[in-house]
């Protein structure tokens, strides 16, 4: 989580710069002071479809709305599919909803995109760090998928096996009771 | 008359009643053994009742069977150490059966199926044997008292029956109201273990069996021997996590869990998925986002009323909703509030663990009664009314979330008064969200709000009588006094709310007409779909 926190701020920092003056980093600013409507307004007017539907993801992300967050991500992705903070918040997101085909996607395409930048020390112990960590949350869901579908696999087995066995025992029991009179001693 | 002819048929019916009640014990103590896991939803019970049904219908054919054979009354004593034994062994096997067939960790959306088989399975390997076992008593019952008294074997089958069912409804009440109440888990399974096994040795003795005395005492043994094998087994903590207090209770188990880092402290009931019932924080006030309790406070923000703020709580829990309103409300406004709980045994812990304060001129609190008989009762009407029940952690039982209910709700509201209700689902098109916001809304005759809580899979709902609801003139959300703007904020983004009509699309929900198991049970299953689209997409 700490990771998390210092990673926004990054990427709010290393973001903001790339569009000084516009919509979009007037809605940064009001982002930063949880002033989600008006970031929500200011975006409204940034004419870059990209920035826009960034801006907007960011805003959900921060909002707490995981699901809107990612379809924002999805659109601003379709126009640059190699951005950082987008695919870095994407990813926590679909972490965070606990949608592992989405998370390794998103981990993934976020692995490709730091192979192609290069970093400062500061930044790449940064990244590092918090491929490290989704990269880890990722496997944790990874885990509890095959351990879910093997458990309910084993569940649904024994449960059908059991009933059926059960049930040809009473049928053939039945049967040789209603076939046989039984001498009553 | 063969060796083992009865002394007494009395003893035979006895032996019979005591193998009825038996049954019913493991039947009604199954659920709450496998609630901690697969919780106690519809779907639970029925995979148990059908796995008893199944095994008594086999246990039938092979005491049938089994009577024709030498010394009726010497087998029943033999099924009955067997029944006994295997009940006595029931709670600890309980943990090892369920932790095979449930995932270490699994998320809510994830469970549905996880339940459905998790709990046929688990109950097969449980509640089959010694069901199947004792349905053996009856048959081979009706033998020994057919012999003995000669006659019709009718007679001798309606007796066995009669005592058999006496015997199964002293089981059902001797379970529910004393058993449990008194024993917990483990001890209700050792008593009717121990009472099957006395009248497994009432059966041999009646025989004259040559090895009665023997026997007995070494199937004696071996249930003192299962009193070493310790109380049930819970699902296990999280890591950081410890237990406070654990407790059996009339509906449910019940633990209070404290989270060192977290600072937190949780109310869990039939804890087998990820959710709690309450929290403590050692700050009244506004808990972090994600927490739905935060929202309750919102009508007493948007009205600012001087003085006493009347509220009811149905559905107290630990009385998360009464701390973070004592920690915001404005100057010169305090709570006057009545919380009902139906499990007093929440109540008791919440006041030993969670700073429930004790009962005075400002709140009471009713342990043991259900909400909408509560509401019925309650004198006076109220400025707002929180509406927080739930049952098996994540089901709105069907009786408080009707047309009818609502409509009681309403007239227990002062005028402009309001009602909050916390609502778990993935979003607005859920089918348990978009029923229940449309049954409130026709019945207050009006929109109702429907807010989606930040950060996690619940939403609020807002009514109110007789009086507008907070939208300023552009239709946006008032945001009130502090600090309800830190709550509001994300509430102003698009799609964050509906106002739902009361001709919304979505079932309506009456007394007569409430499937709230299958809605339910369709909002998990559509759970990740609902939750991955988001609310603002």
């Amino acid at each position: 989580m700490k990771g998390l926190l210092l990673c926004s701020l990054l990427c709010l920092v290393s973001a903001a710069p790339q569009a000084q003056e516009s919509a979009y980093a007037q809605a940064m600013q009001a982002l930063e002071a949880k002033d989600f409507q008006g970031a929500w307004s200011h975006l409204e007017r940034e004419s870059d479809d990209f920035w826009q539907a960034s801006g907007r993801a960011l805003v959900l992300y921060a909002a707490g709305d995981f699901g809107g967050t990612l379809v924002r991500a999805d659109e601003a992705l379709a126009l640059r599919a190699g951005d950082l903070d987008l695919l870095f918040r994407a990813a926590w997101a679909a972490v965070s909803l606990g949608d592992l085909a989405r998370a390794e996607d998103y981990v993934e395409r976020l692995g490709e995109a730091l192979k192609a930048n290069s970093f400062s020390a500061e930044h790449a112990a940064f990244w590092a760090s918090t491929m490290d960590e989704l990269r880890s949350r990722t496997q944790e869901l990874q885990q509890a998928a095959k351990e879910r579908v093997s458990v309910q696999g084993r569940a649904r087995w024994v449960s059908l096996l059991g009933l059926f066995a059960v049930m040809a025992l009473i049928l053939g029991m039945g049967r040789g009771s209603a076939a046989t009179e039984t001498p009553t001693g | 008359m063969p060796s083992d002819a009865p002394l007494g048929v009395l003893g035979v019916l006895l032996v019979s009643a005591v193998g009825g009640a038996g049954t019913m014990v493991v039947e009604l103590a199954a659920v709450r053994l496998l609630a901690p896991w697969f919780g106690s939803s519809q779907a639970v019970w029925t995979n148990v009742i059908a796995v008893v049904l199944l095994a008594l219908a086999l246990g039938y054919l092979i005491g049938g069977q089994l009577s024709g054979r030498g010394k009726p009354l010497a087998t029943m004593g033999l099924v009955l150490f067997l029944a006994g034994l295997w009940t006595a062994c029931l709670p600890w096997l309980a943990s090892w059966a369920a932790g095979l067939f449930l995932p270490e960790r699994i998320a809510l959306q994830d469970a549905a199926d996880v339940v459905l088989w998790g709990s046929l399975a688990t109950s097969l390997l449980l509640f089959l044997p010694p069901a199947a076992v004792l349905g053996c008593v009856s048959p081979l019952a009706v033998e020994v008292v057919q012999r003995a008294q000669g006659g019709r074997a009718g007679r001798a089958g309606g007796l066995v029956l009669c005592s058999g069912t006496l015997g199964s409804l002293l089981g059902v009440f001797g379970t529910s109201h004393v058993l449990l109440a008194n024993l917990g888990l483990g001890g209700t399974f050792r008593v009717a273990a121990l009472a099957l096994i006395l009248a497994g040795a009432l059966a041999s003795f009646l025989a004259r069996s040559k090895r009665s005395a023997l026997t007995s005492a070494l199937v004696l043994v071996g249930w003192g021997a299962s009193l070493a094998l310790g109380d049930a087994a819970r699902p296990a903590l999280r890591e950081g996590q410890t237990q406070l207090a654990y407790g059996e209770s009339d509906y449910q188990s019940v633990r209070i869990v404290e989270e060192l880092a977290l600072g937190m402290r949780f109310l869990q009931v039939n804890e087998g998925f990820d959710s709690f019932q309450s929290v403590w924080r050692s700050e009244p006030g506004l808990l972090e986002s994600g927490y739905y309790y935060n929202d309750f406070s919102l009508p007493a923000l948007w009205q600012e009323k001087p003085g006493p703020w009347r509220l009811m709580v149905l559905g107290l829990g630990a009385g998360t909703a009464l701390r973070v309103m004592e920690g915001v409300l404005p100057e010169g406004t305090w709570l006057k509030s009545l919380g009902i709980e139906l499990d007093p045994l929440v109540v008791e812990l919440a006041r030993e663990h969670m700073d429930l304060a004790d009962d005075d001129a400002n709140l009471r609190v009713h342990g043991g009664l259900d909400a909408r008989v509560a509401l019925s009762h309650a004198e006076g009407s109220f400025d707002q009314i929180i509406l927080d029940c739930y049952a098996n952690q994540v089901e709105i039982p069907p009786h408080l979330c009707t047309l009818e209910f609502f409509r009681e709700l309403k007239q227990k509201l002062a005028p402009g008064g309001w009602l909050s209700v916390n609502l778990g689902g993935f979003g607005f098109e859920d089918p348990v969200v978009a029923a229940v916001a449309k049954t409130c809304a026709q019945a207050f005759g009006d929109s109702v709000l429907l807010m989606r809580v930040p950060r996690s899979r619940n939403f609020s709902l807002v009514a109110r009588r007789d009086a507008a609801l907070p939208l300023d003139a552009n239709g946006q959300l008032m945001a009130g006094t502090e600090p309800s703007p830190q709550l509001i904020a994300p509430r102003l983004l698009p799609g964050a709310w509906q106002l739902v009509a009361p001709g919304a699309e979505g079932r309506l929900l009456t007394d007569d007409d409430c499937p709230m198991e299958y809605l339910q049970s369709q909002s998990i299953r559509d759970g990740a779909r609902l939750m991955a689209a988001g609310t603002h997409g």
